[in-house]
């Protein structure tokens, strides 16, 4: 085990680092304080879960990290400042190095899974067409959704839509995969499912840095390293050995 | 109840740009209802109380041979006095509905003013009353003066007149100054100017398409004066009778006819049948022309209230379907239906009240500048009084309220059905796609045509997502291009069928237009061509006004016959035939109007109703007395011209069936070798100077023409106003429309964004689906505005003087292209400019609309 006082300066020497990260959102009179000086370094290769109480500040410090949302401070992902970029060069961080995998699913309504699949691909890749199909369809096959790839979202239970989302953030080859709640929206045996594919996809990618939100202290037990929240500032980090998602229960 | 009004207050305020749009619309529907309507009412009562106010006769009765001279032209005033006294004794029924009568003179004649000839009629009537005591106004058929003073009681003795207002305004006349009349041009002091009623249009008859007081200029003048002016002492020619307040019109014509019958039967006089008001010229147009521009004031509102619906329904049932999970919340918490109902049926009423009450406003503002204009336009000197017509306004507010409540209620109904638990689990963005592959993109396939997911399939798809979305999108679109086609199309059909009746149809440069018919014409020509340089052609017409019938379906119609004379091949007018494919002089061309009105087409035969010269009392002037005959044509053609009323027949056929004594004709026309304004004003002078003796006019095209728009002024007005509103309408429409369609999509745009889409990409996409749309939308408006082009029209502005090629131009269709797609590149702007600078965060966690 291994506890961070904050103020006390650490080591920045991971692939992802923060580094002072403030986060403060003004709405209406008051400010809230989502992110307090968050400093942190996490390395490739490990599934970091982020575990916190609702409010906490979980789900912006998986958006500043997924250079959806700005904030002060700095962040390095693999030796670039995103936190310098511009708004195109954010756009392409985001297209090449980030997946998503929302609490929503978030797919394309108009697309079927493998169209879904195949659209992060052609964003991120010069891969030819043949090349983007098939590697779409190998995705759907390691989440277990081969048989599937032709129909649509709305023809797709809640947590096949989420292996679809893990498909399409995985696929496209990306250095950070970040995940806010991801089984918010399921049943256990859908989360359990859910949960399964993104451990086996960071044991098959050592260099990709996994991020997954959540405010379930049963969840949190599949992770590597476990960051806890509160009230927008890092209490505790703590190495563990996971648990298979498969033998959870919540 | 607090806390609905509290939502509602807050929905609206959320939306409330895109509300007040759908609030403008109805507003402008309620504008042209109010305006409109109340203005004809203005109008229509204007004319009553001008008829009412000032005694027009019931009906008028004139002598057999007006203008004649002998036993049927004239009646001796003192008699006809007797005789009508007797017929009232005869039939004390009749006699205490006859309220009083006017015996009159009514005369065609030349008028000199400011050393210019110019045709018109004399109108006369004692100034004195049955008891032989001055009176200042005439018992029937009144007048108002409009400056200058009434007849004295010496004005019987002297050569003094009024002058009618037109004619008045054209010669920028005052009392005082001096006119003379008739052929031996007497000078006669213009004592006043008047405002008539019987002359509200200054119409020489109903063909005459383009009433002009230089054309026909009404003066009046005491009896006795007009009497000593003509030499008919003690003599008229014209019974106007008034009757009790509220006769039908057939009891009307049953006391004319009697009357007519009484004193031909026993005095042996001769009258022409009987006039009553409702055809008394002047009135007569005037309520055709009230009767159409309301018809345009019903159906124009009741297009735009439809589209503030049909706006409405679009509105609400996306906005219900974006909160169906607060719905459903709602429910869950125990809210009733009928609470929820009631909510957005606030939201609907809060838009229609808002509109209504613009729309009211903007409508009395409009009335009180379109009435004064209106008469204005026509120079009528009677003012209209510009009421607020209580009963139009709350009928307005009702018909706005109505439009909120149907446009409301609909859509809101049906999506409060289901169970709250389903409205929970509701997701928006599943709810507008069908999930299918579409058809096209199959055919695509086939032909090994693979479109790449980040590219085009993505509009493509999103354009076959959900019928009822794209349908609304392209219908905004029609209803925006059809608006602005059919707008920019009336405005251009007009301009359309002017232009070419003045290019091509009416083939001269000058025209000279005769004060007395010359019975020399070609001699005329003749001198002309050779004396004044660069005529090139020359030819003359004979007008006159006939009467076609057709036999086979006994319909009658009014005409002005043209007769053409064909001098080398020079016709003066070039025919745009739509039957028959060539000028003969031995038969009939019509127009379009004229055969559907009597439902006959080529070859067919029909009646002329020409006047036949029985006896000639002296060539020139021309003065003789006719009968008129009926005399069969074939028709060799049909004509789709400017011209409605109007039939061509061979000049020399025209004077054999008229007896007409030597060559007359009222017109030369002449064309001119490079017809420059300064060359044309030099030959008018040329002519002036050696023929001018009998010219009563010389105009050039152009001016015919700026006469011609001049009077049709009102209707550009309206169809000005029209645009104005389709061009609003259109915006506010496709705004709406495009706007909602993206509001929709905002999370889907917002993942596409985070997951590393770039903006243009996006923007492209949205371009190009919404260019689809357009474009789409385009055909089907182009198609649905030839329709309500054709619709307003020929069936609205049905007006058979004029006839107008529905004409809609590429310039036309590029605009209303254009004009839409503009719309639609803003209202896709706004909602992309918030998508794109939105915190994605945000907008990928929660739903959002
Ligand atoms: N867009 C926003 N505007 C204002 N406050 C926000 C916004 N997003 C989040 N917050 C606030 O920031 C804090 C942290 O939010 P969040 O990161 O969503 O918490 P968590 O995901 O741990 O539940 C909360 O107090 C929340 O209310
Ligand atoms: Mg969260």
């Amino acid at each position: 085990m291994h506890v961070v006082d904050q103020g006390i300066k650490i080591r920045l020497e991971g692939m992802v680092t923060l580094e002072n990260v403030n986060r403060v959102y003004h709405m209406g009179g008051h400010t809230i304080h989502a992110l307090k000086d968050i400093s942190l370094s996490l390395e490739t290769g490990k599934l970091v879960v982020v575990l916190g109480p609702s409010g906490s500040g979980k789900t912006t410090l998986l958006n500043v990290l997924g250079a959806i949302d700005k904030c002060d401070g700095k962040i390095t992902v693999s030796n670039l400042e995103i936190t310098r970029l511009n708004k195109k060069q954010l756009t392409k961080y985001r297209r090449e190095k980030c997946g998503f995998i929302f609490q929503f699913f978030n797919l394309l309504p108009v697309y079927n899974a493998l169209e879904n699949v195949e659209y992060a691909i052609e964003l991120a890749s010069k891969l030819s067409r043949k090349e983007v199909t098939k590697r779409a369809t190998d995705y759907l096959r390691k989440v277990g959704l081969f048989e599937k790839r032709y129909l649509f979202p709305s023809q797709l239970s809640g947590g096949e839509q989420q292996r679809v989302a893990a498909a399409r953030a995985m696929a496209k080859n990306p250095e950070l995969l970040l995940c806010d709640e991801p089984t918010g929206e399921l049943s256990v045996t859908e989360g359990k499912q859910v949960l399964t594919v993104i451990q086996n996809m960071v044991k098959e990618r050592p260099d990709v840095l996994t991020v997954l939100v959540t405010h379930n202290q049963k969840i949190a037990q599949i992770g590597d390293v476990i960051v806890r929240l509160r009230s927008g500032e890092v209490d505790s980090i703590e190495e563990q050995s996971p648990i298979p998602a498969e033998k959870l229960s919540w | 109840m607090a806390k609905t009004v509290k939502n509602i207050y807050r929905a609206i305020n959320a939306n409330k740009f895109r509300l007040l749009t759908i609030s403008l619309v109805i507003a402008i529907g309620i504008t042209s209802f109010n305006g409109m309507i109340t203005a004809f009412v203005h109008m229509t009562r204007t004319y009553d109380t001008a008829f009412e106010d000032h005694n027009m006769a019931s009906f008028t009765m004139q002598t057999a041979n007006l203008g004649g001279s002998g036993e049927d032209a004239w009646i001796d005033y003192v008699n006809l006095t007797n005789f009508i006294n007797e017929f009232q004794e005869q039939e004390p029924e009749q006699e205490s509905l006859v309220k009083a009568y006017e015996l009159r003179i009514v005369y065609n004649t030349v008028f000199e003013i400011r050393g210019e000839k110019q045709t018109g009629q004399i109108v006369a009537m004692s100034t004195l009353d049955s008891q032989g005591n001055y009176r200042e106004q005439p018992d029937v058929n009144g007048y108002k003066i409009l400056s200058g003073t009434p007849y004295s009681e010496l004005s019987r003795y002297q050569n003094v007149c009024h002058i009618e207002a037109h004619l008045a305004e054209y010669w920028k006349l005052e009392p005082q100054e001096f006119i003379a009349i008739g052929d031996s041009r007497i000078p006669f002091e213009i004592v006043g100017v008047i405002g008539s009623p019987e002359f509200l249009i200054n119409q020489g008859s109903y063909a005459d398409i383009m009433p002009s007081p230089r054309r026909f200029g009404v003066v009046f003048l005491p009896l006795k004066a007009a009497q000593g002016l003509l030499g008919v002492e003690g003599k008229v020619n014209e019974i106007s009778v008034l009757l009790e307040d509220g006769l039908s019109k057939n009891r009307r014509e049953k006391i004319a006819s009697d009357l007519k019958l009484f004193l031909e039967t026993n005095y042996d006089l001769k009258f022409s049948a009987p006039i009553d008001i409702d055809n008394q010229p002047s009135y007569y147009l005037l309520r055709l022309d009230i009767e159409e521009a309301r018809e345009f004031g019903i159906v124009l509102p009741i297009i735009i209230l439809g589209m503030a619906i049909g706006g409405l329904y679009v509105l609400l049932s996306r906005m219900v379907v974006a909160e169906r999970k607060d719905i459903g919340v709602a429910q869950a918490l125990g809210y009733n239906r009928r609470t929820i109902i009631l909510q957005y049926l606030g939201i609907s009423m809060v838009i229609a009240i808002v509109g209504t009450l613009i729309g009211t406003l903007l409508g009395l503002w409009f009335l009180s500048y379109f009435s004064p204009l209106y008469v204005d336009m026509l120079s009528i000197p009677f003012t209209p009084e510009v009421t607020i017509e209580w009963p139009i306004v709350i009928s307005g507010i009702v018909i706005g309220i109505l439009t909120g409540l149907v446009g409301g209620y609909f859509p809101v109904r049906g999506s409060i059905q289901p169970l709250p638990a389903e409205s929970l689990r509701f997701d928006p963005s599943l709810h507008i796609t069908s999930g299918k592959i579409p058809l096209i993109e199959r055919v695509l396939k086939l032909f090994k045509i693979n479109l790449r997911a980040t590219g085009l399939k993505l509009p493509l798809r999103n354009l076959f997502r959900s019928k009822r979305r794209t349908f609304s999108s392209v219908f905004a679109i029609i209803v925006s291009v059809s608006l602005i086609s059919m707008a920019f199309g009336m405005i251009e059909s007009m301009n359309e069928s002017l232009t070419f009746y003045y290019d091509v149809s009416e083939d001269w440069d000058l025209r000279i237009d005769f004060s007395e018919i010359p019975t020399n014409t070609s001699q005329i020509a003749r001198t002309i061509k050779q004396n004044v340089e660069s005529v090139t052609d020359i030819t003359y017409h004979l007008l006159s006004g006939a009467i076609v019938t057709s036999l086979e379906s006994s319909q009658r119609k009014q005409v002005t016959v043209v007769g053409m004379n064909d001098s080398d091949g020079y016709l003066g007018h070039t025919f745009n035939f739509e039957a028959g494919d060539d000028w003969n002089p031995e038969g009939l061309v019509l127009s379009v109007p004229i055969a559907e009105a009597l439902h006959v087409g080529l070859h067919d035969e029909v009646f002329l109703e020409l006047p036949k010269l029985t006896k000639l009392v002296s060539t020139t002037p021309l003065r003789a007395h006719f009968e008129l005959v009926n005399i069969s044509f074939q028709i060799t053609g049909i004509i789709d011209e400017f011209n409605g009323l109007v039939a061509f027949v061979g000049l020399e056929n025209l004077i054999t069936v008229s007896n007409f004594p030597g060559e007359p004709a009222n017109t030369i026309l002449l064309k001119i070798e490079d017809p420059t304004p300064e060359r044309l004003d030099m030959i008018r002078e040329e002519i002036l100077a050696k023929y001018g003796y009998n010219v009563r006019n010389i105009a050039t095209k152009a001016e015919q023409k700026g006469e011609l728009l001049e009077l049709m002024d009102l209707l550009y007005n309206i169809i000005y106003i029209v645009a104005i509103f389709a061009v609003i309408l259109s915006c506010a429409i496709v705004y709406n429309t495009i706007y909602i369609s993206l509001q929709e999509q905002q999370r889907e745009i917002a993942t596409l964004l985070t997951i590393g889409t770039n903006n243009r990409k996006l923007i492209r996409n949205i371009t190009v689906e919404n260019t689809v749309i357009t474009l789409v939308g385009t055909v089907f408006g182009l198609i649905f505005g030839w329709i309500m082009l054709w619709f307003f029209m020929r069936v609205i502005l049905d007006m058979e003087f004029f006839r107008i090629k529905l004409f809609i131009s590429n310039n036309t269709i590029f605009i209303s292209f254009i004009m839409t797609y503009i719309g639609v590149l803003i209202a896709q702007y706004f909602p992309l400019r918030r998508t794109l600078n939105l915190n994605l965060a945000e907008a990928t966690k929660e739903r959002v609309v």
